[in-house]
């Protein structure tokens, strides 16, 4: 009897990944979104959606995981993010059940939600969830689709304070994938990297309507008035550009723009706004 | 041929080649880029002609060859005053020091102070920082010699860079972002009053420097060598490390740290034209200056719109040229 017990609890989905550990703000939403939340025993110190989250145990960063920490917390599953310090083999070692995913674009998020999904047992909330995303990002998709579109560029970084060292999200970047979702013709979208330095020149030869600007948010979250006058400040060097001229500058701090996760909608709409102001979102 | 006299007109021919190989850099390279540009327009001040020409890349080229400029003379200082020829600009950890103060204002959020943009202000702070622990270790009364001030800089590079990991480690992701960018150092397009300022700090230095070459030729050779010539080496020695600290830092809080340059650029010319420090510091203002212009052009216009880090540039145009100079110039001393 008791031998029939083991085997049950051994093939029953149900027991697989009771105690999960998240290695990435992206797994945790996705982790979350599936109803996960309750078997969710660590997340990393950058895990602030939900509110829940945050109030799980720390086992470090994504790329700065703390070994101890996790094997402290008797994780039966890690969910690791595909990341440069091999923290997967690292895991693998000392025999713990690991899954590794790699949602760092949109396709990825859905491959993630299906692995995740099955690895714990409730693939069903797995294709739920991705349909529901994909049905949404249609909808907003169709939206946009009906009207013009917006040349854009959106900054993830510059060297704070100054319009040196500008980087923009080009082909092959998540960013770039939303903003073409929600209307927006990327002007570095035949730049050679995803995420590269573009020059000023290629700026003002290429003028874009509107310009996303995260490039000072040191801590993502909320813009100030104050910070948001100094942005427009800085670009106030440039008023021929059309964002400019058209006062289409926008500084935005948003975890739902670094995060590839279940969010992408919300991320999608949110763009939607500063692109197509004039219809509702 | 290297190692013939300083005539006066020999001075004249040498300093007047590099001038014009400089003033030739700098007439062609603002009309090499990645956009197009019609000339006529932009001079008629037409959007976005006149904009990419005069905001965007003039300002480049000449924040690029005042920049190369500074670091070559940085570099042929340090070389003298340390009496080694591995030094360079950010071997007393000026450049470290500078780079520590930026990424503390990265990672504290410091964003700007009015006009200056705080980055640059921390980078000037943490140079000065910097070159005050080295010179307080390396110095005793008011003597101060190359070899304390070589090994107290070596050390105390290391230290700052520790701390910059440190303090990478603990940032945020785009902070460390941020950082990461900073630390490849780069040219981008200023504005003009900063170009104007960069200037007027390193105007009256490089004035100086001329103006003591003789004393560095009598330096470099070696102090008491110097002394015994009637320099007095200690105040030489404090205003050499001063000037040379002002042009590093002032030029790394605004671009980061460029490698290579200030090594390449005074042995390249030691190489050519002798060690005579009244040819070489105005020489290596000029060459350093096309040098980085030329760059700087590779840099924005080779893979655009994305731009390379200049440092990048720098070693892979200006190392390969090195080595052949060196291959060259040792098969004259052996055959």
């Amino acid at each position: 009897m008791k031998r029939w017990l083991f085997i049950l609890s051994v093939l029953s989905p149900l027991e697989a990944g009771q105690r999960i550990v998240s290695t990435s703000p992206g797994i945790t939403e996705i982790l979350f979104a599936l109803g996960l939340g309750d078997r969710v025993a660590g997340v990393t110190s950058y895990c602030r959606f939900p509110d829940e989250a945050r109030r799980l145990p720390r086992i470090g960063s994504f790329l700065d995981p703390h070994l101890e920490t996790i094997l402290e917390l008797r994780p039966d599953l890690v969910i690791v993010q595909k990341n440069p310090v091999r923290l997967t083999e690292r895991l693998r070692a000392v025999r713990l059940r690991v899954l590794e995913v790699n949602p760092e674009s949109m396709q990825g998020v859905h491959e993630a939600i299906a692995a995740i999904a099955a690895a714990a047992g409730v693939p069903d909330r797995g294709r739920q969830l991705s349909e529901r995303m994909r049905s949404e990002l249609n909808t907003l998709g169709e939206r946009a689709g009906r009207l013009p579109r917006t040349k854009v560029v959106f900054f993830v970084g510059r060297t704070p304070g100054t319009l040196d060292g500008l980087i923009a999200a080009a082909k092959g970047s998540y960013l770039a994938e939303l903003l073409e979702i929600a209307g927006g013709d990327n002007i570095f979208a035949d730049a050679p990297a995803a995420y590269p330095k573009i020059t000023h020149e290629e700026l003002l030869a290429r003028n874009p309507d509107v310009i996303i600007d995260m490039g000072d948010s040191t801590h993502t979250g909320v813009i100030s008035e104050e910070h948001r006058q100094a942005v427009i400040r800085l670009w106030s060097r440039y008023p021929v550009l059309n964002a400019m001229r058209n006062r289409r500058v926008y500084p935005v701090a948003d975890d739902r723009f670094v995060i590839p996760g279940p969010r992408m909608a919300q991320a999608v709409r949110l763009f939607g706004k500063l692109l197509h102001p004039e219809v509702s979102w | 041929m290297a190692a013939s006299a300083l005539t006066p007109a020999r001075f004249a021919r040498v300093l007047g080649a590099c001038l014009a190989i400089c003033a030739l850099v700098l007439l062609v390279t603002p009309f090499i880029g990645s956009a197009h540009v019609d000339y006529q327009k932009a001079l008629a001040g037409e959007p976005p002609h006149a904009q990419i020409l005069f905001e965007a890349r003039l300002p480049r080229v000449l924040l690029a060859s005042l920049v190369g400029g500074a670091l070559a003379v940085a570099g042929v200082l340090f070389q003298a005053l340390l009496r080694d020829s591995l030094a360079d600009p950010y071997t007393l950890g000026v450049s470290s020091g500078a780079s520590l103060g930026a990424v503390l204002a990265i990672c504290l959020g410091w964003r700007d102070t009015g006009s200056i943009p705080a980055i640059w202000i921390a980078a000037l702070v943490g140079a000065a920082a910097a070159l005050l622990v080295v010179m307080g270790m390396a110095s005793f009364g008011r003597r101060v010699s190359s070899f304390s001030l070589l090994m107290s800089g070596v050390t105390v590079n290391s230290i700052v860079i520790a701390v910059i990991l440190l303090l990478q480690n603990v940032a945020t992701f785009a902070q460390s972002f941020a950082i990461i960018r900073w630390l490849m150092g780069g040219i981008d397009a200023v504005e003009y009053r900063t170009i104007a300022a960069l200037a007027a700090i390193l105007a009256p230095v490089l004035v100086y420097l001329v103006w003591s070459a003789r004393s560095w030729n009598l330096m470099a050779a070696g102090e008491e060598w110097a002394a015994t010539r009637g320099v007095a080496t200690t105040k030489l020695m404090w205003s050499g490390l001063l000037a040379g600290s002002l042009i590093t830092g002032s030029v790394t809080a605004i671009t980061g740290p460029i490698g290579f340059l200030g090594l390449i650029v005074p042995h390249a010319l030691r190489l050519r034209l002798g060690a005579d420090h009244r040819v070489l510091i105005p020489a290596s203002f000029f060459i350093g200056a096309a040098f980085l212009a030329i760059c700087d052009t590779v840099a924005r216009t080779a893979l655009a719109p994305a731009d390379i880090p200049v440092g990048v540039m720098t070693a892979m145009l200006g190392g390969p040229f090195f080595l052949w100079l060196l291959r060259h110039r040792q098969k004259r001393y052996w055959s």
